[in-house]
């Protein structure tokens, strides 16, 4: 096990090194740059930003430069004031702290969903709740996201329909976070029930029951277990997307989140701003990819690490 | 299960299909794309299905089953020429419209030196002396220079030529005053033959040229017929009615999801087969790239792709499948490592058979089942997807700057014109129904097809 997870963090300079360089060429390559706005610039003026940004210098000076600089992003290119650090160590709290209640929350809802679902197959719940799972999936973010803030915001006005001031202003964070969380949730209980079915009918469950065990611990001790390894792999790369924030989410509740400035930094070819998202992105789904590997151990004893 | 003679072998497709149809909610699922996919194909043909870009400005948005008076923006009735009205009235004889013709009046007034010195009727040119303001009803409204109509006068205020008009006016040189009417029907006839005008009445007064605006119509007759326009799913914010542009929003999301999904499919397939058959090296580095691929958000390659290469359909398809292809691709090398082992593989070999033909005519058609269920997955996704794209502003481009509305485009541009209130709900509704449901029916199909194609359910009843 320790050796394992030594290999595999060695591995992640590696992988992360192959993400940057990909992304930089990538972005590099395409056409326009940060000042080719609307507007002609002057050459003169274009020529002098070009150089105090290094943009002058051949692509491959430009990439080692920037490498040499890590973990120091540079500053950005379109806000003036501010360094790529600066911008994710404000904008990258507030993400996380609604990726994280929208998790708990797809959690909460979507595991019971799943569990009941599957141990009750073909009952009115399962249909129920898995027809409405359906629908969480075929609902874009954007028409749920604004139908929420109409009934709860302007009709009912129990929460406010926009904005966010801060950690305290949880009222606010309710309705992203069901939002967010809803599409979320409905995956996790299709997961759930998906892997306790495929759990239900085994070997070591038939075992669990003829000791006479509870239903209850049968299925949450012993069948929950197995049932958790397809949804536990489905999380890692779920949660880093959780945490890096929804431009959609962002964008319909106002929220001062990643999302936003990682959509802009793509469109506006702020160079350095999204080669920091990118990299932040990439470093949060290493990580949770590393702990879906571990959960599996702890999960399924079968699995061994080599 | 004993083995009888008689019985008929049975394809596992026929299989898969028996079971398929035992599932309700996935032959719910059938039927709904086929009737979706049939409407977006013929639908726009279909007779009564208006053109999905015709504008009646001045319908405005009308909630469902609402009808308006079936004219167009501008109208015009000239002797001898063809009518200006929308198609179908060119066959008909006998035209009858009740026109609000003259709404208002509007008046130029020249000031000099705090004094009126002249008042110009603006229709027709007409010159008048005095002008007298009753108290009731009538009243003057001055407009502003950008058009709009500014403070009403007061009512007992007269203009009279050479008054003074110092406190209503200011330093105004010129006036243009507005006497607004309170409606009044004026009937107008016409008779056609040939598909050409022969006589216009204007109240029983021939004339030879008359033009309207559609928002002056209260009503029109042809044949003795009420001629108006029915919008089943009303109509949006320009007067386009919502049903056709619903109907032809599925058509390019349809299309998207099918050809991107294509597109991904045709990549992903040949990719995750060559990795898992060659194994090994091959399939190490394959893999890896795939790797690196799913670190980079998805988003972030799309846009990328949208500005490297111009909005077009064909870069939206490519964009998107090169999206979808890496799960495709671990799917199917997933599949060809385990196939690549059986017997029949070793059988192919024998007979001589090249890679190139062990991959593409015994691999790959094993693969088929999986890949069928993920395709089926796929095109929602996508569909979902391109939604998000409008949501971000980068629908596509048909011609220079003409867009091409999907379903998320309508429904990104019903969520913008909710209104305050949601007083345009039916403009979020419809589009959202249709993809919804759409999206919905095929996730159950894909679901459905999974447990019929599934061969750890194949022999269970």
């Amino acid at each position: 096990m320790g050796s394992y997870l030594l290999k595999r963090l060695a591995q992640v300079p590696v992988v992360l090194l192959v993400l940057i360089t990909t992304t930089f060429f990538m972005m590099r390559l395409a056409p326009g740059g940060p000042f080719a706005g609307d507007k002609k610039m002057d050459p003169v003026i274009q020529k002098k930003l070009e150089e105090k940004y290094g943009l002058d210098k051949p692509m491959l000076v430009q990439f080692g430069k920037f490498l040499v600089g890590l973990p120091d992003l540079g500053p950005s290119f379109k806000n003036k004031t501010k360094t790529v650090n600066e911008i994710l160590a404000e904008k990258f709290p507030t993400s996380a702290y609604l990726g994280f209640l929208a998790t708990m929350f797809a959690l909460a809802l979507g595991l019971t969903a799943g569990i009941v679902a599957g141990v009750r197959q073909n009952s009115g719940f399962d249909y129920g709740s898995m027809a409405a799972a359906m629908l969480g999936l075929s609902l874009p973010v954007f028409v749920v996201g604004p139908v929420l803030a109409l009934i709860f915001g302007l009709y009912l006005k129990w929460l406010p329909s926009a904005g966010y001031d801060g950690w305290s202003d949880w009222k606010a964070l309710i309705l992203p976070t069901i939002t967010l969380g809803l599409p979320f949730a409905a995956r996790i209980a299709r997961l759930t029930r998906a892997g306790m079915l495929e759990v239900i009918n085994q070997d070591y469950i038939r075992t669990a029951w003829a000791k006479g065990l509870s239903e209850k611990v049968i299925v949450l001790r012993h069948a929950l277990r197995g049932a958790m390894l397809p949804v536990v792999s489905f999380l890692g790369p779920g949660i880093a997307a959780m945490l890096t924030g929804s431009i959609v989410v962002e964008k319909v509740f106002a929220i001062p989140g990643l999302g936003m400035e990682f959509v802009e930094s793509a469109f506006n070819r702020d160079y350095t701003l999204a080669m920091g998202t990118v990299i932040l992105y990439g470093v949060l789904l290493i990580f949770f990819n590393l702990v879906v590997d571990v959960l599996y151990g702890f999960l399924d004893p079968r699995i061994r690490y080599s | 299960m004993s083995a009888d003679p008689n019985q008929k072998g049975v394809s596992p497709w026929v299989d898969a299909w028996r079971r398929l149809k035992k599932n309700k909610m996935s032959m719910f699922g059938l039927w709904v794309v086929v009737v979706m996919s049939l409407i977006s194909i013929f639908g726009p043909i279909l007779p009564g299905m208006p053109n999905p870009n015709v504008q009646f400005n001045f319908v405005g948005a009308q909630p469902a089953m609402s009808r308006h008076v079936y004219v167009q923006n501008k109208n015009s009735l000239t002797v001898d020429q063809a009518p200006q009205l929308p198609p179908g009235y060119a066959s008909k004889s006998e035209l009858e419209f009740g026109i609000n013709l003259e709404r208002y009046r509007e008046y130029r007034i020249v000031v000099r030196r705090r004094k009126i010195s002249g008042i110009t009727q603006t229709l027709g040119a007409k010159s008048i002396d005095v002008l007298e303001v009753s108290g009731k009803g009538d009243y003057f409204v001055v407009e502003n220079e950008d058009g709009t109509l500014g403070e009403p006068l007061p009512p007992d205020l007269t203009f009279v030529k050479k008054k003074k008009l110092a406190k209503v006016l200011g330093k105004k040189r010129v006036v243009i005053l507005r006497h607004v009417f309170p409606a009044t029907e004026r009937k107008v006839t016409a008779t056609l033959a040939g598909g050409k005008v022969t006589g216009i009445t204007l109240d029983g007064e021939v004339v030879k040229h008359l033009s309207f605006d559609g928002r002056d119509v209260l009503r029109a007759t042809a044949d003795g017929e009420e001629q108006t326009l029915l919008h089943i799913l009303g109509t949006d914010s320009s007067g386009r009615d919502l049903m056709s542009r619903v109907v032809a929003g599925g058509r390019i999301s349809l299309m998207v999801g099918l050809v991107a999904t294509l597109v991904s499919l045709l990549i992903g397939v040949v990719y995750g087969a060559v990795a898992g058959y060659y194994g090994g090296k091959v399939d190490a580095l394959l893999m890896a790239i795939v790797d690196v691929l799913y670190g980079i958000p998805y988003l972030f390659l799309v846009i990328l792709l949208m500005v490297f290469f111009s909005r077009s359909l064909m870069t939206l398809f490519i964009a998107l499948g090169a999206v979808q292809w890496l799960t495709m691709a671990r799917i199917v090398r997933g599949q060809i490592l385990s196939l690549k082992e059986k017997e029949f593989v070793e059988a192919a070999r024998m007979c001589g058979s090249s890679d190139f033909k062990i991959v593409f005519n015994h691999l790959i058609p094993n693969t088929l089942g999986v890949v069928v269920v993920y395709t089926t997955l796929t095109v929602p996704a996508v569909i979902l997807q391109e939604s998000f794209l409008a949501f971000l502003g980068l629908t596509i481009e048909w011609a220079p700057g003409e867009t091409l509305e999907s379903w998320g485009a309508l429904v990104n541009s019903g969520v913008k014109e909710l209104g305050d209130n949601g007083e345009r709900f039916h403009l979020l509704l419809w589009p959202s129904f249709a993809m919804a449901l759409t999206l919905f029916s095929l996730n159950f199909l894909g679901d459905g097809l999974r447990d019929a194609l599934d061969p750890k359910q194949r022999g269970r009843t």
